[in-house]
């Protein structure tokens, strides 16, 4: 009777789980269908809905179709899975709906993951509740970008590791499936898997793992060329790019990280915080301030617990002002919450509007085919997607080093007052239209309208204002 | 001397303070400083709807401005009882009093000795920063810097139920009225650290309210400022100030200024306490148990205000707070740690051949209080008064609304903003709340580039830029750029509409605007 009970009371809590992180994660593609036309959000998401859709049409391509300059396209498992599935129902809907499945799903493995880890429902109950409502989860499941989809290989990929017989296999195809991407994923994951198996005390196990991970980091390096490159933000930007409620895309919620910190304090009070996990932070922190600021969510997993171990901490501690307990407890939640409902309002709002569409579905129906566009490195994604045009460069290219000439080549034009050599660079990349958006005049590229190529544009007889609405201005280039 | 006298003379010292304070502040007819007319405006404003008005329609030509409104509902709660313009002179300058009765109490709690605090008490009279900051002006710091320090003295006390809850109570309203509650609590914070390294026992209490207040403040100042935040980013420390006002407001403190605004007496005897009570080793009063036992004691009750004094020195060395701000803070300090430091002092004497001449000694350090504290304050109060705007700019500002339409847009300089929205309720370019506008820095330079160009056609396209149809030139302005006249001054593009103390400009020739969408 009481097992019944108990079994029926983990169902209870499962399916209350799965009800809330299906509304949390379901309220921007709501909101989305609802007020913005369906229009995925972010940029990312429309590079991947154009390649998926180019793969499913013509397979795939050598170079990236979109760029005027070539540059090798490198297979995105994602992009096939984005592509198939926006076949089945509209490409809009699937880079709204795939990120939400792949979110939830996410979120079914790190619940049996923590379960492991803390040995409560209840505990394990509250850290799937602060995952699903930290900033960085709610960001990277919002957005169709193959973040949600390296993420939920590795949560896959650790969980069927988990396992006993056959099942433990299929943790060989996700970790696999990761190989295709950067190789600091691998590294991570190689990382993972040593933690786990060390608390689950499969020594075989994580070696074979981590020699089939190895290969795919080797076969990176010898047949991708890939190669790291560092970068030192200043303090002001490594504060911006951690914490949420400063404005980053990929941070934390101070009160998450407040409670993370006393969860900390309650582990290391205990003698219980193992060295492995403190190298394994360090490097994550290192990655993310150096490389990319992406790699935050790999320390989600150890926020979220030490936050529910400082929660958990909290309730139990001794209060002498005991009319504090409640109250502090209170504003933590409040806190968390607060934080999660200001990202989803932001990334609900965030661009491409329907005026963006509107003005770049104008250049598609009025240029022709081979038209090249020249546009601002963030905005290349939405001209490729919407105009169906070549861009001149993206910035991908531009984070290449191999580039450096181009790039100061386009920095220089965009400083530039001289129509001459403007027009020669135009004529050099055969750019056949410029495509300002609003940011771009607003200290993204020139503060004034007399800055530049900004002011070339309304000056200069070569140029002309082919279309404008509050978002965008498009200018037609005549040599 | 017998306590009551003590309590006596504390009271004639308060007297005699808010007396003068009252003297220089109803020497003018208005306030010393432009901001403080646009808290009397949002005064205005919540006495008229009872709601807070977070859309101002009159600065940088309409904008929202978030901010914590507790400061103007006291001040409008209590000017209901009687004429604003009295309640709000009188007011602040009884609290700003109140300062010397929390500073008495906080010393005697301290040094446990009644005529140290008196003359503690004497000297925070007289602070020159904290005076001429506080004597004529409207701002929430009159009310935030007593409350602090009345949060200190029971923050002593917290082990008892009634002490913590009324902590407690100080610390939510000290959050909710004022960002600069930030420096407190930060104190505070150094301070539990401060206790760790010395080695001494955490009280409980006080680790749950400074973990509380931390906590409230941290939520509550993200809910305001969230959106500041999510555009400026950790730079909202700097309130979006332009570069080139910058040094106005943050500038880089030294030895020199601070003699100036704090005063030399509490200056020297409050680094004396400071190096005192963070190096001194206990070790050496070993063979004094009582002594050394009373040393831990004062220690611990010092640690707190040092922990602050602390934190305020950083913020302020490393520009990250406004310099008066920090000042203020800085200044009461010091004096509240010059106490116990001319204890010491005089306990010295005591057991050095000279104790004698002690009585000598307290009139020199006294004659150099007056010469270097009370002085001052006279000196630089008087000639913050004289900065005061003048009759005659505002008996033209009252006139502009009759010049100008409701909807037309004055530009002037940043100091002028506040004194144009309230005296002549039209809206302006620019004022000092910075805050969320994006084109802070370019409002500043076209303002400045009015001014000072010879060309009637950049000076038009600003103002079309804007909307703006007048230009406002004061005093200030022809102190600042040396200017009586607009040197494109035409009568056909800009044409002189008043003139005297301050001069208006009207400009005439509008360009076509440019139209967003062709279809």
């Amino acid at each position: 009777m009481i097992a019944r009970t108990q079994k029926q009371q983990n169902k209870l809590i499962f399916f209350l789980l799965f009800l809330f992180s299906l509304f949390a994660l379901s309220i921007i593609p709501i909101f989305r269908i609802v007020h913005i036309q369906g229009l995925p959000t972010g940029d990312s998401a429309y590079y991947h809905m154009r390649l998926g859709e180019f793969l499913i049409s013509s397979g795939i391509p050598d170079n990236d179709p979109g760029l005027f300059l070539k540059k090798n396209y490198s297979f995105d498992p994602f992009d096939v899975v984005l592509g198939i599935l926006g076949v089945s129902i509209s490409m809009h809907y699937a880079a709204l709906i795939l990120p939400l499945l792949l979110g939830i799903l996410t979120l079914f493995f790190c619940y049996r993951i923590f379960l492991l880890l803390l040995h409560s429902k209840k505990h394990t109950f509250l850290a799937c509740i602060f995952l699903v409502t930290s900033p960085i989860f709610l960001t990277t499941f919002s957005e169709a970008t193959d973040l949600c989809f390296i993420v939920f290989l590795m949560t896959a990929g650790l969980f069927f590791f988990m396992q006993h017989g056959k099942k433990r296999y299929f943790a060989f195809l996700f970790f696999g499936i990761i190989g295709f991407y950067e190789i600091t994923h691998s590294v991570i994951a190689i990382l993972f898997i040593i933690l786990l198996g060390r608390h689950l005390e499969r020594k075989k196990e994580v070696i074979e793992m981590s020699a089939f991970l190895f290969v795919f980091i080797l076969f990176s390096f010898f047949l991708k060329h890939t190669s790291i490159q560092i970068q030192f933000p200043t303090i002001v930007l490594f504060f911006q790019t951690f914490f949420s409620d400063a404005g980053s895309k990929f941070g934390f919620s101070f009160f998450a990280l407040i409670l993370a910190a006393q969860g900390i304090q309650h582990i290391c009070r205990q003698r219980k915080l193992p060295w492995q996990i403190l190298f394994f932070c360090l490097f994550i922190l290192a990655a993310t301030v150096f490389y990319s600021p992406i790699y935050a969510f790999y320390l989600l997993p150890f926020v979220t617990l030490a936050g529910v171990l400082g929660f958990f901490s909290l309730i139990d501690r001794q209060w002498k002002l005991a009319y504090l307990r409640n109250v502090t407890l209170f504003l933590f939640i409040l806190g968390i919450l607060f934080s999660a409902t200001s990202v989803v309002a932001k990334i609900a709002r965030a661009p491409p509007s329907p005026e963006i569409m509107q003005a770049l579905f104008w250049l598609k129906d009025h240029s022709y085919e081979n038209a090249i566009v020249l546009t601002g490195d963030k905005y290349t994604s939405w001209v490729q997607y919407f105009t169906e045009r070549r861009v001149l460069f993206d910035k991908r290219i531009i984070q290449n080093k191999e580039n450096q000439a181009l790039i100061k080549e386009i920095e220089a034009l965009y400083a530039n007052r001289h129509l001459e050599t403007a027009i020669e660079f135009f004529e050099k990349y055969q750019i056949d239209y410029v495509v300002i958006f609003k940011e771009m005049k607003e200290g993204e590229i020139w503060t004034n309208e007399n800055e530049g190529l900004l002011f070339l544009l309304q000056k200069g007889e070569n140029f002309k204002k082919v279309f404008e609405n509050n978002e965008v201005s498009i200018w037609s280039v005549e040599y | 001397m017998r306590t009551e006298w003590n309590y006596i003379l504390l009271l004639l010292l308060v007297i005699l303070s808010l007396v003068i304070r009252l003297f220089f502040a109803f020497s003018t007819p208005y306030f010393s400083d432009d901001s403080s007319y646009y808290q009397l405006r949002h005064i205005e404003i919540i006495k008229e709807n009872i709601l807070p008005a977070f859309y101002d329609p009159l600065g940088f030509g309409g904008r929202t401005f978030i901010f914590s409104p507790l400061f103007h509902y006291i001040l409008a709660l209590l000017t209901s009882f009687g004429s604003l313009w009295y309640i709000t002179k009188l007011i602040p300058n009884i609290f700003a009093s109140s300062l010397i009765i929390i500073i008495f109490f906080l010393v005697d709690e301290i040094t446990k000795n009644k005529n140290i605090a008196l003359f503690t008490a004497c000297i925070a009279a007289f602070i020159p920063i904290y005076f001429v900051e506080t004597v004529n002006a409207l701002s929430a710091k009159v009310i935030c810097l007593p409350l602090s320090f009345l949060f200190l003295l029971f923050f002593y006390k917290i082990q008892t139920k009634k002490s913590s809850i009324v902590c407690l109570f100080i610390l939510c309203f000290l959050i909710v009225l004022d960002a600069s509650s930030i420096i407190l609590l930060l104190g505070l914070v150094l301070y539990l650290f401060l206790e760790k390294i010395y080695g001494f026992q955490t009280k409980k209490e006080e680790v749950e309210l400074i973990f509380f207040g931390l906590l409230l403040s941290l939520w509550f100042y993200i809910i305001l400022y969230k959106g500041a935040l999510f555009q400026h980013g950790i730079t909202i420390l700097w309130q979006n100030i332009p570069q080139q006002l910058i040094d106005k407001y943050y500038y880089n403190i030294n030895i020199i200024n601070a003699m100036y605004h704090v005063g030399i007496v509490p200056l020297i005897f409050g680094l004396l306490v400071i190096c005192y009570i963070l190096f001194r080793n206990p070790e050496q009063r070993r063979d004094n148990i009582e002594e050394a036992k009373q040393y831990e004691d004062i220690r611990k009750k010092i640690f707190p205000v040092i922990s602050i004094t602390i934190v305020t020195g950083v913020l302020l060395w490393f520009t990250m707070i406004e310099w008066t701000l920090g000042l203020l803070y800085l200044s009461i300090l010091l004096v509240l740690l010059s106490g116990y430091g001319y204890m010491l002092f005089h306990n010295y004497i005591q057991k050095t051949k000279i104790r004698g001449w002690s009585s000598i000694i307290f009139v020199c350090v006294f004659l150099l209080f007056i010469a270097s504290s009370v002085l001052p304050t006279f000196y630089y109060t008087a000639q913050r008064i004289a900065q005061t705007i003048t009759p005659k700019e505002v008996l033209f500002l009252r006139v502009l609304p009759v010049i100008a339409d409701e909807d037309e847009i004055v530009l002037s300089l940043v100091d002028d903003g506040h004194y144009i929205e309230y005296f002549a309720n039209r809206k302006t370019v620019v004022d000092s709340n910075f805050l969320q506008i994006p084109d802070a820095k370019q409002r500043i330079e076209d303002i400045n580039t009015i001014f000072t160009t010879y060309s009637k056609i950049v000076a038009t396209k600003i103002m079309n830029k804007y909307n703006a149809t007048y230009i406002y030139i004061s005093p200030t302005v022809k102190q600042l750029y040396g200017l009586e006249y607009l040197n494109y001054e035409d009568n056909e593009c800009f044409q002189l509409l008043y003139t005297g103390e301050v001069r208006l400009y009207k400009s005439t020739c509008k360009q076509q605007k440019q139209k967003r969408n062709p279809k």
